[in-house]
This record gives structure tokens, C-alpha cells and sequence, in this order.
């Protein structure tokens, strides 16, 4: 999981803080009954990620409303789940995944930002919005609003995929090539490619704070009968401190799960 | 002379005119400030306006839901008769009357801070105007596909499936959608994916591997209608509707 808060103070810090408790207690304790809308097309699993999220949208909203300090807080979430074979994907704001299979990435995240909206709706050229001035403008976050629509995925995982989540302290200074090229190059060595894009958007000039967690993915060999998947999953944060800390991204390790 | 003045306004509605009497005017959500507007899209300190000369320049106090000059976010700008501030819900009108030499507007500041903001939601498309014209080319939600498995023989009850979920798991575990059988059958024996441009089938797990067409399912491969699909003793084919 990725949560990148922002409002005031430390108020993005606590939201984002609030954001991965919230989800991780909520995912484990399987006996709370789901919130929300149960959605047909996807699992079980992917059900209960849902409802997570919707409950730490509740928290966080209703924090915000109950303490002035915290008004306005809010937070962006990007998390996979993987079971087996399956990985579940789902999020809220611009913090994205990316899958980087046979050498190729695809992202897996479609920004919940202005710009992007207005890219996917044919208002703005794909220069236009580079260049434009909104690029920080999130049009859905958890704990803006009482309710929350998330968006959600499964993807069925393949020997050898690498799954990148990044906040867009990362995404707004490195380009999908760099990123692709990073990975890549250091195809045996997670840790040191979370390390080398964090340099690289710090080099040129990032000033937002950044977290990179990339996990590799490996089919394990066959043992009894069935196929397990190991996943070796790396964590990178590399968080260059904002000079006021206005945000400050949280992070957890992805979760793996056979 | 007519002294330099704010009109702030709801909607349609003007709520009080602000005279611009003091060099600094704070505009913000708690009582402290020179124009209060009491609204949560609003920070507490949410802007200024500085006298400098016989300019008025609006400064945006690294609000959280941002300031907006005729729709435009702007951290700093020269304020000039007419100009519309944006500040949550509300307009603040600036009228200065007063001749003054063509100046054109320039962002003191164009560095943007990177701060990420939330949109206010309410007010979500109105206060950014897209650049150029805005002909909206909403974008037509293709027809969803539709797609099932029938099956031809070895099955266990069941005879036609239909792929309606993200990604349809067969195998002899509980949780499978298709319903298999056979020694070396795994409890996720393939996963079938449906994506908006097609269906596509992978092998998950067991000795007993999942062929489509005779050819057994190396990493992903796309269905076809018509395809046969065995694993186990179970054979079937897919199939797409209209």
C-alpha cells in the first residue's frame, strides 16, 4: 500500500497514517461484516479490499469533521493484494501501480486528477497536460467526502511481473521510460531501483516527497502438487522531506499471500 | 476617486461589499480575517490582497482547495477591474475604476507549488475552464462484451458458464467457478480474465496442465470463439455473444 496524505500541518501525515491502519485491521479481521456495495464481477477478496477502503474513508472523514486541526485532511491509497495467482488493485487519487511484464509497463492506476480527467475526456493534448498548472489537483481522496467510489481490478500474475507502486513525487518527474529502464536495469535488485528512481526525480528537482515499492513476483517450483507463489517483495521509501513536511506519505510493505 | 473594492458573492447573490481600505486585506475562514467567508472549502487563512503603488496583488496562503482568478489557479497575480477571485464556494468581484496603464497580467509566481490539492468537489468543473474550446468528446462506453464456457464433456453438473466476473477461476477448489475434476487437477487450474478488449486464459496450478486447441497455455493467451479448452478429463469451449 501507498498513501500519500495531504492538508495542513501533519494533518495529510495522520490521514495517511489512518488510511493503512484502517485498511490492514480491516482486511485481517475477517469476521466484520463488508461496507458498501457488494460488486458481483470481483472476488471475495477484492470485495473486502473495497470495504477497507471505504472504512478508512469513513475514519478519516469523520476525524476531520470532529477535530478543526485535521479539516480538510485527506489522503490518496494504492494498494495490491495478491493471493496465489491473483492480485487485486485498487485505488483512490493519483498515486499509481504499474505491472512490468516481458519488459514492458503498463499502468494499472488511472489517476483520479483533474488533468487526467480531462485528458481521458479529449480537453486537453497529451503536451497540454505536461505542461498544465492543475497537475496537483486530486479530484477523489479518502476522507474528502462522506462516501467514496474506488476503483478496483484483478489481474491474474505471471512468473516473473514486477508490480510498482509510486507516489506522484516519483510520476511527476520521471517519465514512464525512465521508470520502465530503471526497473529493468536492475532487474535482480528491487531495493536498488527503488533507490536509483527516487535519485532521479530528486535530481531533477523533485520537491515532493517520494515512495517506491516494487515488488518482483516468482512462481515457485512445484512441491506438492500445487503451485505456490513466492513473492519477494522489496520496500523502498525514499522520502526527501518536504521543507514544511506538508505531506507526508505513509507506506507499508505490499502483502503477499499464498 | 473611487477607492478599489471587493463584492464578495454566493452564486448569484452579493453578500457584502468589502472597500479596500487597508494596505494588506486577509481573506480566510476564521474571525481574524479582514473578509470572512464561512465555508470548510475555505482554509483559515486562505488568501490576501497587498496594496503596492496603485496595484492590488491577490496572494494565495498555500490554501488547501486553492484560488482561482478567472478560473484560473493562481498563487500571485496582479489584480485587475473585474477580475473574479474564486475562493471555495464564493467570488469576490474586484472593482477598481480608476485609470490606471495597461498592464499586462503576469504570474509573479508561476512556480505552482507541488503541493497536491483535492478538488472541491462541489464545485469540481467549474472554476477550470479547460484550455481551447471545450467540446467535450465524452467518451462512448464500448458494449461490454459477453462470453461462457460450455461444457462438452467431464464435467461435474455443471454445462454452461457464464463470464461475467473480472477473472473466473477453474479448478476442483471450493472457490472455483468451473467445476473440475482429475487427480492432477489444481484447486486453481486456469483463470480466465476478462478485459475490455478480449477474454484471455492463463495456467495457474497442478500437474495437469490447461491446453487450448491441443496446445498447452504458456503465460497468457487470448480466447477465441469456438476454442476448446481441456484440463483433466474435462473438455469444453469458449464461446462470445453478441
Amino acid at each position: 500500500m501507498v498513501a500519500d496524505g495531504l492538508g495542513g500541518q501533519n494533518a495529510g501525515e495522520i490521514a495517511s497514517k489512518m488510511a493503512i491502519e484502517t485498511i490492514e485491521k480491516h482486511l485481517l479481521d475477517r469476521g466484520n461484516p463488508l461496507i458498501g456495495k457488494y460488486r458481483e464481477e470481483l472476488s471475495p477478496d477484492t470485495n473486502r479490499i473495497l470495504s477497507s477502503i471505504r472504512l478508512a474513508n469513513s475514519a478519516i472523514y469523520e476525524a476531520g469533521q470532529r477535530n478543526p486541526e485535521q479539516q480538510g485532511m485527506g489522503t490518496t491509497i494504492s494498494s495490491v493484494f495478491i493471493n496465489g495467482d491473483v492480485m487485486t488493485v485498487a485505488h483512490v487519487g493519483d498515486s499509481r501501480i504499474y505491472l512490468i511484464r516481458e519488459g514492458r509497463l503498463v499502468r494499472l492506476t488511472a489517476d483520479h486528477s483533474l488533468v487526467e480527467e480531462q485528458l481521458r475526456r479529449g480537453l486537453i493534448t497529451e503536451l497540454e497536460a505536461e505542461k498544465s498548472k492543475h497537475r496537483n489537483i486530486i479530484t477523489r481522496a479518502l476522507g474528502a467526502e462522506e462516501t467514496i467510489q474506488v476503483d478496483a481490478d484483478e489481474e491474474i500474475l505471471l512468473d516473473h511481473d514486477k508490480i510498482l507502486l509510486c507516489t506522484d513525487g516519483l510520476t511527476d518527474m520521471v517519465r514512464d521510460e525512465d521508470i520502465s529502464r530503471m526497473v529493468l536495469q536492475n532487474g535482480n535488485d528491487p531495493q536498488k531501483a527503488c533507490a536509483e528512481l527516487a535519485d532521479m526525480a530528486n535530481a531533477k528537482g523533485g520537491v515532493d516527497n517520494i515512495t517506491v515499492i516494487l515488488v518482483d513476483c516468482e512462481k515457485d517450483v512445484p512441491i506438492t502438487g500445487g503451485l505456490r507463489r513466492v513473492i519477494r517483495s522489496v520496500r523502498g521509501l525514499f522520502a526527501r522531506a518536504k521543507e514544511e513536511g506538508l505531506t507526508g506519505p505513509e507506506e507499508e510493505k505490499g502483502e503477499g499471500a499464498t | 476617486m473611487d477607492m478599489a473594492k471587493l463584492v464578495l458573492k454566493f452564486r448569484d447573490a452579493t453578500l457584502q461589499e468589502i472597500p479596500v481600505t487597508k494596505p494588506t486585506l486577509t481573506i480566510g475562514r476564521v474571525d481574524k480575517n479582514d473578509i470572512k467567508i464561512e465555508n470548510l472549502a475555505v482554509s483559515r487563512q486562505h488568501a490576501r490582497i497587498v496594496k503596492d503603488g496603485d496595484r492590488y496583488i491577490m496572494e494565495d496562503l498555500n490554501s488547501l482547495n486553492g484560488t482561482f482568478v478567472n478560473g484560473k489557479k493562481v498563487m500571485k497575480c496582479i489584480l485587475r477591474n473585474g477580475d473574479e477571485i474564486f475562493v471555495g464556494k464564493h467570488t469576490l468581484l474586484f472593482i477598481d475604476e480608476e485609470e490606471k496603464p495597461i498592464e499586462m497580467r503576469k504570474d509573479i509566481d508561476i512556480s505552482l507549488a507541488e503541493k497536491t490539492v483535492i478538488l472541491d468537489t462541489k464545485k469540481k468543473r467549474e472554476p477550470i475552464p479547460p484550455p481551447g474550446d471545450s467540446q467535450a468528446t465524452i467518451q462512448e462506453k464500448p458494449s461490454e462484451l459477453k462470453g461462457g464456457i460450455s461444457i462438452i464433456s467431464g464435467g461435474i453438473g455443471q454445462e454452461d458458464i457464464e463470464l461475467t466476473k473480472r477473472l473466473t477461476i477453474g479448478g476442483k477448489g471450493d472457490g472455483a467457478d468451473i467445476k473440475l475434476k482429475g487427480l492432477f487437477v489444481g484447486k486453481i487450474g486456469f483463470i480466465i480474465s476478462k478485459r475490455p478488449n478480449g477474454f484471455f486464459i492463463t495456467h495457474s496450478g497442478g500437474r495437469s496442465m490447461t491446453k487450448v486447441n491441443g496446445v498447452s497455455v504458456e503465460g497468457q493467451r487470448e480466447l477465441r470463439d469456438g476454442d476448446i479448452i481441456d484440463i483433466g478429463s474435462t473438455r469444453m469451449q469458449f464461446y462470445t455473444k453478441k
